[in-house]
């Protein structure tokens, strides 16, 4: 940490602080699965860390607190990350069994369709932050249906500007979760 | 807005949604269509309920701090 500035350093430590919140999101994520110790754990692991830096990296410009490159920034944020992860795995061997016989390739096909589902995660994160950037409208309604689970005419009431009947704001959400299908085959 | 999604986003009158039930029972393609949009509005849940989680704790700490450099 030597050539970093005070106020870089000041910089990373409040990154590092604000970290777990991420990782045991991630963790809880890939635990969640019960498929230990394959290399889609592993890569899921490392999709959910790159969506936490992504987060943080765009608070950090749209705040302002550009007190250092991207480059410098991901390098420190993925060198603490790796630690943690290494030291998470250390730590709860013991909690997080792997069941005796579990064979990944054998379970049901609902187990392997929840892991291709989360997989998924970084697409659609890069997706919505498209559709954010390029139809701030159309993410607003996104935001408001599936994560605060607003009914339609309350999203109506809300942007009363832009709708004016509940309808037409179903048609709008129709529409860019079309939108959103299509990014996600760009993606792919 | 499809039926699929009228279904989903739970829009439809209880009679509707016994029609699609039976409609859906019927039709392996609709099934995989109707399983494809469920994990995606799933995906889209779950990963704004990660972004909020993180910036709402983010935004209380820059608020904490700005608070204490007001203060001083």
């Amino acid at each position: 940490m030597g050539k970093y500035s005070d106020d870089k350093r000041k910089l990373y430590q409040d990154l590092t602080n604000e970290l777990p919140a991420a990782f045991q999101f991630v963790y809880d994520q890939v635990y969640s699965t019960a498929l230990l110790k394959t290399s889609k754990d592993q890569n899921l692991a490392h999709d959910f860390t790159n969506v936490a830096l992504i987060i943080l990296y765009d608070y950090i410009k749209s705040n302002k607190l550009e007190a250092t490159t991207e480059k410098e920034i991901l390098t420190y944020v993925k060198r603490i990350c790796f630690n943690k992860r290494i030291d998470h795995f250390r730590k709860n061997k013991n909690i997080y069994p792997i069941p005796i016989g579990f064979d990944p390739s054998s379970e049901s096909p609902n187990a392997e369709g929840i892991l291709i589902k989360k997989e998924n995660y970084w697409k659609i994160h890069m997706a919505l932050s498209i559709l954010e950037k390029e139809d701030p409208i159309g993410y607003r309604i996104i935001d408001l249906r599936f994560f605060k689970n607003w009914r339609f005419d309350e999203i109506q009431e809300e942007l009363l500007e832009h709708y004016s009947n509940k309808r037409s704001v179903m048609n709008k959400l129709s529409k860019v979760m079309k939108k959103l299908r299509e990014l996600l085959n760009c993606i792919s | 807005m499809s039926e699929i999604e009228k279904y989903l986003l739970d829009e439809m009158t209880k009679q509707e949604a016994e029609t699609f039930e039976k409609k859906l029972a019927g039709s392996p393609s609709l099934q995989r269509e109707l399983e494809e949009q469920r994990q995606l509005i799933e995906g889209i849940q779950s990963v704004l309920s990660f972004k909020h989680r993180i910036l709402d704790k983010l935004k209380r700490k820059t608020s904490n701090e700005a608070n204490l450099s007001d203060s001083k």
